[in-house]
């Protein structure tokens, strides 16, 4: 049984002993007495890496039927077993894999039969902390992993110190006296003091300028001082734990959309009621607007309105008119200046509007348009027809179509075999309105449909 | 700390001729003599021209009962007969006893709110409007955020309550009517639009009823139509200004950060497609104009000057072609003037010979008396470019000088050259500018189309562009102004929608 501990407690646990069994995989141990009051159970303490799988068990020739326990070094409960051993004969078998690297303890309990021998396995062995004894690179973690746990580097010191009679009789075994079986506080106090004489014994080892005897004392109290503060740091650790549970803030609230409110303002723009009088250069495409007549006014004239020479389109638009592309019907033809008869009264002739051709019956029907109110009505329409523009209308038309009083749209027939211009103007005895012209194209070959086909748009005059 | 209820933001009209705020708006009666276009009263003693401009209404008890709740727009006042000629005819001649009322400008808010929605062809603060169903219940306002539709309100016997709801909508939550009520509020379902009710609790119905009414917007109740004579005036147009007195009613919690903006015409946002447009008239095809008026409207882009913008009239569009007016607007900054310059002067450059027809006249250092007179004028119908330092001549009467060049632009948008890939938007028919009242007293204009002293006007049109009133205290007074901008050839259009809408928390 190894170290000065007893097995009675997790603080008082046996440490493996890595020289009972080749490989240090067994240890070995006794139960004195079967239930309360004696040693009817073992505490083994182990250090575990994490990821790696141990298998503990009893192992025949264990003298009753075990149970045994895992714990961690927190003290909690991890697993059990009391039949699972490979020997069979109620050994005991625990897999495990931790998942942190530490200390634990596997207890070996009497479940049934007579205390006696028992053999514990863990295949691979639990961390020895003989071979870091041995190297000084490493010091310095073990001196951390024994503050946590310290009765144990006592029985490792122990072991160590064997070999070094010097070191070994310090005090441990006289005050305690049965060190195996003594006050368990005592043992622990005492572990620390040997335990850090350890280390300064490896610390001189390594270190030369550190060899005199009085710098090793030095080192000594300095190193428990740390040890102490080292496990007042543990105190927060615990705190953080507590931290999630207890946090809570209640935070409930809605999202509200702003107010609103209109103020209804609803109104009309409105034009003046009266006409818009306008006039069209029929040779340079110029529009001057010549004034307004409101509705209510008497006469309703536009007087002393100077116009160029040249020959003008007169136009009347509602107010309501708003779109300069909309031509009005009430168009009326001044010649104004000599062409018109210098100075005298002015007399209209209606301009020809939307000139255009349609093929009807493979025959050329030629259709125009002029105001339809339009009075008096002493005129004729001229059509005049010729290979170039613009065509000749110097001379008497081609031919001629009536006007009809209140008619707006005229027509007239063509039979046409080549290519030609054709140019119509209002005519009466004396005078001649503006001449609308349009190209009117011929083929005996129909065009291809519909690729090639494209509005012819040529147009003169009004 | 609560946020105000949508009843508690209260707008008033302003009068002129008020004494103090709160005044009742005078009530006018009619004397013979009057015409379907004339209302002569002698109680009108004011100066010559001083009701141009106004906008009034007969009572709805008036005694002519054609003219009951008639609103009409004032053309001119002629003192020496007491005589309104009005912008047209009124459907029957005001006969002498015939009660009327009046608001013009600023000065004071007056303690009769703008008008709310019709409700089955009626103002309720004209008419009373009562149902036929619930008996007991009378209708006194109609707010305008319920909105066209039909209105259905809702009496529940064995909860004593009466609710509303638009059209479909749910209803909304019921006012406790088991005692009688005087200006009580049912909100319709979404918390905000409302009706204000009297209730007789003794003479409510014994069973569940329901009453409909088909709510509709008011037309020239607050802003007067754009009449004939001024949107064709041959002087480069005019601007007109109108206030609205806005009061929080609460008597306890502030309206924090309330805001306003300003209705315009439907239609998406697009871009110019093709073609550009300089500072004359011309045209150009936008990408999708789709649901845009077709005459008569304003267009901002909002590429050019940085992002600022600039704005346009269109005068008409034909698909996605829009034909514009040209920009003959501008601003022109003044100093050294001797001789008052007025609204309506014909304004020409010394050197440039560029002329204008001035709109507006904004002194903001010096007098006119000192011969140190400085400040901007806004100027129409504008012939070329004044120049930097020339005399600036009115009748061939040096009265200041220019102090820069003129600059070209419409409703304080800089005049510049648009090009394809330009970002439009339609924008509001009317700006709007805060003005704060000094001790509840609004900046007091001389007439309708001179501009308020120290309100500044812009386009808002939308939550993000919104006009920041700040917070409104309990009972504390903001006043919003309207201008009115009409072009010389303004089109005429129908249904013009300048509502304003608030906003707060």
């Amino acid at each position: 049984m190894p170290g000065l501990e007893n097995g009675s407690s997790m603080q008082n646990a046996f440490s493996w002993d890595h020289t009972q069994y080749p490989g240090g995989t067994r240890v070995f141990g006794k139960l004195t007495s079967y239930g309360g009051g004696g040693n009817y159970q073992d505490y083994w303490a182990l250090y575990l890496l994490a990821g790696k799988t141990y298998v503990f068990q009893t192992r025949l020739p264990t003298a009753f039927d075990p149970y045994i326990y895992l714990y961690d070094s927190a003290g909690s409960y991890l697993a059990y077993d009391n039949s699972s051993g490979d020997d069979g004969g109620g050994m005991a078998k625990i897999t495990y894999t931790p998942t942190k690297e530490g200390w634990y303890y596997i207890i070996v309990y009497l479940n049934s039969g007579t205390y006696g021998s028992y053999i514990l396995e863990s295949v691979p062995a639990p961390q020895s902390f003989r071979v870091f004894a041995g190297s000084t690179a490493r010091f310095g973690a073990r001196i951390a992993l024994d503050a946590a746990v310290a009765a144990r580097f006592e029985a490792i010191r122990e072991k160590n110190a064997a070999g070094f009679g010097d070191r070994f009789s310090v005090y441990a075994p006289a005050q305690t006296g049965n060190a195996a079986r003594g006050s368990a506080r005592q043992a622990r106090e005492h572990a620390r003091a040997s335990r850090f004489e350890a280390v300064k014994i490896a610390t001189v080892v390594v270190s030369a300028s550190r060899y005199s005897a009085l710098q090793a004392r030095e080192g000594r109290q300095g190193a428990r001082f740390s040890a102490r503060s080292g496990q007042g740091i543990v105190l927060p650790g615990r705190f953080d734990v507590r931290q999630p549970t207890d946090a809570l803030v209640p935070a409930r609230f809605g999202a509200l959309g702003r107010v609103e409110g209109i103020v209804p303002a609803r109104h009309n723009a409105l034009v003046p009621p009266g006409w818009a009088l306008y006039a069209r250069n029929a040779d340079t495409g110029e529009v001057v607007r010549l004034g307004f007549i409101p509705a209510d006014a008497e006469p309703k004239q536009l007087a002393d309105v100077p116009l160029a020479d040249g020959v003008w389109e007169i136009e009347v638009r509602p107010a309501e008119w708003y779109w300069e592309e909309c031509r009005g019907r009430n168009v009326l033809t001044l010649i104004a200046g000599e062409a018109g008869g210098g100075g005298d009264p002015l007399q209209g002739l209606p301009a020809i509007q939307n000139l255009r051709r349609e093929i009807v019956s493979f025959q050329t029907v030629i259709k125009w348009n002029v105001v339809a109110e339009y009075e008096p009505g002493a005129f004729r329409f001229g059509l005049w027809f010729g290979p170039a523009s613009p065509v000749d209308t110097s001379g008497p038309p081609d031919q001629t179509v009536a006007y009809a009083a209140g008619q707006g749209e005229y027509q007239t027939a063509r039979a046409q075999t080549v290519p030609e211009h054709v140019a119509v103007a209002a005519c009466a005895d004396t005078e001649q309105g503006p001449a609308a012209e349009i190209f009117l194209d011929w083929d005996i070959v129909a065009p291809e449909s519909p690729g090639n086909q494209h509005a012819q748009g040529t147009a003169t005059g009004g | 700390m609560a946020t105000p209820t949508a009843d508690k933001l209260r707008v008033h009209f302003p009068s002129k001729n008020l004494a103090a705020d709160g005044d009742a708006l005078p009530t006018y009666t009619a004397d013979a003599g009057g015409a379907l276009n004339a209302i002569v009263d002698a109680a009108l003693t004011q100066a010559d021209g001083y009701w141009a401009g106004a906008v009034g209404w007969f009572l709805g008890n008036t005694p002519t009962v054609a003219l009951q709740g008639q609103f009409f727009h004032v053309k001119s006042f002629d003192a020496a007969t007491d005589k309104l000629t009005l912008s047209r005819e009124l459907p029957a001649v005001p006969a002498a006893g015939d009660t009327f009322r009046l608001v013009l400008g600023g000065n004071w808010r007056s303690s009769h709110e703008t008008f709310g929605m019709l409700m089955g062809g009626v103002l309720p603060e004209l008419k009373t409007v009562s149902g036929v169903n619930i008996t007991g219940v009378t209708i006194k306002k109609a707010s305008a955020l319920l909105g066209e539709g039909t209105l259905t309100v809702q009496y529940t016997r064995s909860l004593q309550i009466l609710r509303i709801k638009i059209s479909s909508q749910a209803l909304g939550v019921g006012l406790d009517v088991s005692a009688s009520v005087t200006d009580g509020i049912v909100f319709a379902a979404d918390g905000q639009a409302f009706i204000q009710i009297d209730v007789n609790a003794a003479s409510l119905p014994t069973v569940d009823r329901a009453d409909t009414w088909t709510l509709a917007y008011p037309e020239r109740t607050l802003t007067p139509d754009y009449e004939g004579y001024e949107t064709k005036n041959d002087v480069g147009g005019k601007t007109r200004y109108r206030l609205e007195c806005v009061r929080n009613a609460d008597a306890v919690d502030s309206m924090v950060d309330l805001t306003v903006y300003a209705g315009k015409p439907s239609g998406a946002a697009t871009t110019i497609a093709t073609g550009s447009l300089g500072t004359g008239a011309g045209s150009f095809d936008v990408a999708d104009a789709t649901g845009w008026p077709t005459k008569g409207f304003w267009l901002k882009n909002k590429t050019v000057n940085a992002g600022v913008g600039d704005c346009r009239y269109v005068n008409y569009r034909s698909g996605n072609t829009l034909y514009c007016l040209g920009v003959d607007w501008a601003t022109l900054a003044f100093n050294t003037g001797t001789s008052e310059i007025k609204q309506g002067d014909v304004l020409s450059g010394a050197t440039s010979g560029a002329t204008a027809v001035v709109d507006q006249v904004v002194v903001t250092s010096g007098t006119w008396a000192g011969g140190d007179a400085a400040g901007t004028l806004l100027l129409r119908k504008v012939v070329g470019t004044f120049q930097n330092a020339e005399y600036l001549r009115v009748s061939s009467v040096n009265m200041a000088r220019a102090a820069g060049a003129s600059a070209l632009g419409l409703r304080g948008y800089a005049a510049v050259a648009w090009a394809a890939g330009n970002a439009l938007e339609l924008l509001p028919d009317v700006d709007i500018g805060m003005n704060k009242p000094a001790a509840n007293q609004y900046e007091n204009p001389a007439a309708e189309t001179v501009q308020p002293a120290n309100v500044a006007f812009r386009a808002a049109w939308d939550k993000t562009t919104a006009l920041d009133l700040g917070n409104l205290a309990p009972g504390k007074l903001q006043g919003v102004w309207r201008r009115e901008w009409i072009m010389d050839g303004h089109q005429g259009r129908a249904g013009i929608v300048a509502d304003t809408r608030y906003s707060w928390s």
